[in-house]
């Protein structure tokens, strides 16, 4: 059965259109993202693996390499299933860093242009013969269906839709960094037929060409020597070697670096990836054997390689359509990605470093169209290439030469993940000398067969004198002396502190990261778009600071240092996913330095070296994670102590700002680090900065108004000298660690305690002021009856002025028990009263309780003498003194009260001849809730509020007590204290 | 403390599965399974346990990479 070319151009013309519109709906949104970025899709877009080389060429290969050819796809399952030590370390440097191609890494990890202009060279040499292979898979195919000479137009019409295809899915955005969701849609769908494809054809050879599995048995029995054919290279050939090559190829080529790294969406899909992507080649070799043994049933006078067509021959009419179909979606899945990443190289490695744009020049549009052209020119070099090679070369044959290609990265793969000690210099001879011997082996002989050169080499015999295959010898010579050289010229040379840092950066066991070495010149975002625009453009460099910021969840007034260092290394990432790591390197070192005079602390680093160990924090192994579960649990330490704790860098910047810190002044950690103290807001930029500023180590009870509410506080600081900044100068600033205790709570509580005892007085004071008051009320009674009927004005108005004087009395005796019982507020005003007026109300108050009335009170105090306090709290340490006084007196036992003056103290004396305290409860009287009394007789909070109270007027209190003699209570306060002094 | 071990039994699981992969498909061991006399889905079927295997890994390590 043949088919007229229009009935295939026409099929391949509408396939390709399909793909545009999934592509097309899957870019514009309107189906939803859960749709087109999930796992399943990823895992089929991985399947651009599978080209025509698999489509077609695996029945080739099978026909003449046995089960060989199912090494190219276990070798790649065991890179997948090695995800989590290989592939997984790699996105997370292609993320963090944004390297979207492999020319970006090696080009990131050596720091050096040359090692991506040689990568990118060397990927174009070895993708050239594969892309050209694609295209004669594709013109193949249409020969072997129509059985004419494919034109030379069709092949160049593919090429035209695959650049347009790949301009306007695969290059649409501004930034090659943003995710191409369109793309990764479409080469999922051509995966997706062509596993479909692929599977019809191996169903149509079980049960169209054979009769069922049954007979495909019976055929597989009459015909032992199929199965052995099998069988037999495998013990034979190169099955460790070609296994290698695609264990090389399944992250090295470049269509596979991008969409298994620089497109994917989440490392979840990667996992799923590491069994599902296996477990679909799987499927798509399945149907190999019997498509072979099916041609080989029919008896198929073609190339083995196109089996897949020819077996549908005898089928139905629709079946070659698909099966051709799948043919081109293997092949143009492959050339649009190849051409893609191929692009994204060239444009970073090649052109950016050879014409730098002008920076009047709108960079992305530069970038945009830079890139457009070069996929252009790729896909022609590949056509260009297909129309000058021979078709003497098989399609495994191209595509192995090209695995060889790669490999040859592997050598650099592990200086990037393992070997830190690996060298720029050792990197790019060993490439060097593996390009060398892959050229010669591999490149040459093939130039040769296409009829270009007339090589001298006589690589048939050198091979022969080796013992090796063909593959084995170009492999093992190629990779070895590159690994060689690689390992030697590595250990031979040194590498520069830039080489070292990215160096670590790519460790998959990230070690603690350094302190900072300097801050940047530029002190503000606006300073940074200003640097910035001197090489992008003022229009670029405003974006790129802002995507920058916003990444970072920062604001445009940021000024912090550390923040800003943080914002000197996102943009140089960003911009590396813009014009490739070492264009954005050396754009940040000369735009945005670092001013490396301004030697920092470590205190300084903290924010930044935290920052860095979080990110890191799963890799860290060994030691390295020992002692960050070490920090931590410091750090959580702090965090969580219920005492505010504020650290500052010598340059006060705060560097450490707790929870409870948080808490107290309602300010979030973030809104504090990083910022100068100075800057915080009130009250607590005057309260830190002004201790910090303080000789004294400790502060007691200090009043601050927060939000107009007084709060107490106590302050406490320690130095935190810098070992590294004191070491060369004693005299260098160091930082701080302050420790808040918040009063307020305690103060609080203590004023509901003395307001309690005033109250427990009160309720003891009763009695006698229900007594004091009713013998004034009769009176008042009886004068008020007598009145009623007096005629005489004299004694009338006499009777008035008896009643006048009960009833101040009356007054005098409620307004003393309202100024003693009122709930006072801690921290009133202190104001100047009269000590004399106290100590007679306190008199006068003592006087009602029943042991008051026994004894004999007298006022000692002579003179008046002014003091500032707060008069209510001293009223009460009076009445508490002589409650306690008259209790502990005999009746008639006389209790003094003196007051005086003295070098700028007032001393209060209150004594009494009752029967003194004991030496060993002199100590112990002052304790809340010690008491003597008996029970229900006492508080036990008396003589603790007294302390207290005295304290709180920076006074001192003493006993003076004899047993059977009488105790003397002496006070000492200071004269014309003010609240000033108080504070 | 857990979720620090994880990642290492993941990765040492990891390494026992490399080393049966290299031990069933790049070692003396192909001459045992590509015997001639060997049905023709074997290789197959040595594959799909591989991968079965690789999944049951993923399934059990899979909250590792959220």
């Amino acid at each position: 059965m043949t088919y007229e070319l229009e009935i295939l151009f026409g099929a391949s013309l509408l396939y390709l259109l399909i793909l545009f519109l999934v592509a097309y709906v899957t870019d514009s949104g309107l189906l939803p993202e859960s749709w087109t970025a999930n796992s399943p899709i990823y895992v089929l877009s991985l399947g651009v693996y599978a080209t025509s080389w698999s489509y077609y060429g695996s029945v080739g290969f099978a026909e003449k390499e046995g089960y060989q050819f199912l090494t190219v796809y276990i070798g790649v399952t065991f890179a997948f299933l090695m995800a989590p030590i290989l592939l997984k370390p790699l996105l997370r440097l292609t993320r963090d860093y944004q390297l979207i191609s492999l020319a970006d890494l090696f080009a990131f990890r050596y720091r050096s242009q040359l090692a991506g202009v040689l990568v990118t060279l060397f990927m174009l040499v070895g993708a050239l013969p594969y892309i050209a292979l694609q295209i004669r898979a594709v013109t193949s195919s249409i020969q072997v269906l129509t059985q004419e000479a494919t034109p030379q137009l069709l092949a160049l019409g593919f090429c035209g839709m695959l650049i347009l295809f790949s301009i306007l899915f695969g290059a649409r955005h501004i930034s090659p960094r943003e995710k191409h969701r369109g793309l990764v849609a479409a080469i999922a769908f051509e995966s997706l037929v062509k596993i479909l494809a692929l599977l019809a054809v191996g169903l149509f050879a079980v049960f169209g060409v054979f009769d069922g599995p049954g007979d495909l048995n019976h055929w597989l029995n009459n015909h032992p020597e199929a199965t052995r054919a099998l069988y037999q290279p495998v013990r034979e050939g190169p099955w460790v070697t070609l296994f290698f090559l695609a264990f090389c190829a399944a992250f090295l080529l470049p269509r596979q670096f991008h969409m298994t790294f620089t497109e994917n969406f989440s490392v979840k899909a990667l996992g799923t990836a590491s069994w599902a992507f296996p477990m679909f080649l799987l499927l798509l070799n399945l149907a190999i054997p019997p498509i072979l043994w099916a041609g080989d049933y029919l008896q198929l006078d073609m190339d083995a390689d196109y089996y897949v067509l020819g077996i549908t021959a005898s089928g139905p009419r629709w079946l070659p359509v698909l099966a051709f179909i799948g043919g081109v979606s293997a092949a143009s899945a492959m050339v649009i990605v190849t051409t893609l990443a191929l692009s994204s190289m060239c444009l970073n490695h090649l052109l950016l470093p050879a014409s730098y744009p002008d920076p009047k020049v709108d960079l992305y549009r530069w970038l945009l169209w830079g890139r457009r052209l070069l996929i252009t020119l790729i896909v022609f070099a590949g056509f260009g290439f297909y129309q000058l090679l021979e078709h003497n070369e098989g399609l495994v044959e191209l595509g192995l030469i090209s695995f060889v290609a790669v490999a040859q990265f592997l050598p650099g793969i592990i200086g990037v993940l393992y070997w830190k000690r690996a060298t720029r210099i050792g990197f790019i001879t060993g490439l060097l000398g593996g390009i060398s011997i892959w050229t010669v082996t591999l490149l040459l002989p093939l130039l040769e067969a296409s009829g270009f050169i007339q090589s001298q080499i006589d690589m048939k015999a050198l091979r022969q004198s080796s013992g090796l295959g063909y593959w084995e010898f170009a492999t093992f010579w190629s990779l070895s002396c590159n690994g060689f050289l690689f390992v030697v010229t590595s250990l031979l040379t040194r590498q520069s502190e830039e080489e070292k840092s990215a160096a670590l950066a790519c460790r998959s066991d990230a070690t603690i990261p350094v302190p900072l070495d300097g801050v940047v010149a530029a002190g503000s975002p606006a300073q940074f778009a200003e640097g910035l625009a001197a090489m992008v453009g003022p229009e670029a460099a405003e974006l790129e600071v802002n995507q920058a910021l916003v990444d970072l969840n920062l604001g445009y007034d940021e000024t912090r240092p550390r923040e800003l260092r943080r914002l000197r290394d996102r943009i140089e990432r960003n911009l590396s996913g813009l014009v490739g790591p070492h264009m954005a390197h050396m754009i940040i070192n000369q735009q945005l330095q670092i001013d490396s005079q301004s030697k920092t602390a470590l205190a300084d680093s903290i924010r930044y070296m935290e920052d860095r160990l979080e990110e890191s924090r799963s890799r860290l192994r060994g030691l390295n994670a020992d002692l960050d579960v070490l920090r931590r649990y410091h750090r959580q330490i702090l965090l969580d102590l219920p005492l505010g704790v504020c650290a500052i860098a010598p340059d006060q910047t705060v560097v450490i700002w707790n929870r409870a810190l948080e808490t107290m002044s309602n300010l979030g950690a973030h809104q504090a680090l990083g910022k100068k103290l100075n800057t915080l807001p009130e009250p607590w930029s005057q309260l830190l900065a002004g201790f910090a500023a303080v000789q004294d180590q400790h502060i007691h009870h200090m009043e601050v108004s927060v939000d107009t509410k007084p709060r107490w506080y106590n302050l406490h600081k320690a130095n935190l000298p810098d070992p590294d900044l004191t070491l060369h100068d004693p005299g260098a600033r160091t930082g701080l660690v302050i420790l808040l205790e918040d009063l307020t709570d305690l103060e609080t509580l203590e004023a509901e305690l003395a307001h309690s005892d005033r109250l427990a007085s009160i309720g003891r004071l009763a009695a006698g002021v229900a007594h004091e008051i009713g013998n004034p009320v009769t009176g008042i009674a009886s004068l008020a009856q007598n009145l009623r009927e007096e005629p005489d004005p004299a004694i009338v108005s006499e009777s008035i002025e008896a009643i006048l004087q009960q009833t101040k009395r009356i007054s005098s005796i409620v307004q003393s028990l309202m100024n003693f019982s009122r709930s006072g507020s801690v921290g009133a005003d202190f104001k100047s009263f009269e000590l004399n007026e106290i100590i007679q109300e306190a008199i006068q108050l003592v006087k009602l309780t029943q042991a008051g009335k026994q004894v004999s009170c007298h006022n000692g105090c002579t003179g008046s003498i002014q003091l500032v306090g707060d008069r209510q709290r001293l009223s009460q340490v009076l009445v508490n003194l002589l409650t306690n006084a008259c209790d502990a007196s005999k009746p008639g036992d006389r209790v003094e009260i003196f007051a005086f003056a003295n070098n700028g103290s007032v001393q209060l004396e209150v004594m009494d001849q009752g029967e003194g305290i004991p030496k060993e409860v002199q100590e112990a009287v002052f304790e809340p809730f010690f008491t003597t009394k008996d029970p229900g007789k006492g508080t036990g909070l008396g003589l603790s509020m007294v302390y207290k109270i005295i304290e709180d007027h920076k006074g001192e209190i003493e006993i003076d007590s004899a047993p059977n003699v009488g105790t003397r209570i002496i006070i000492k306060l200071p004269h014309n204290q003010t609240q000033s002094t108080h504070e | 403390m857990t979720k620090r071990i994880e990642p290492e039994k993941q990765r040492e699981s990891t390494l026992l599965l490399g080393l049966f992969v290299l031990f069933l498909f790049a070692s003396p061991l192909t001459l045992w399974w590509a015997a001639d006399d060997h049905p023709w889905f074997l290789p197959y079927l040595l594959w799909l346990l591989i991968i079965l295997i690789g999944a049951w890994l993923r399934k059990r390590y899979r909250h590792y990479d959220l």
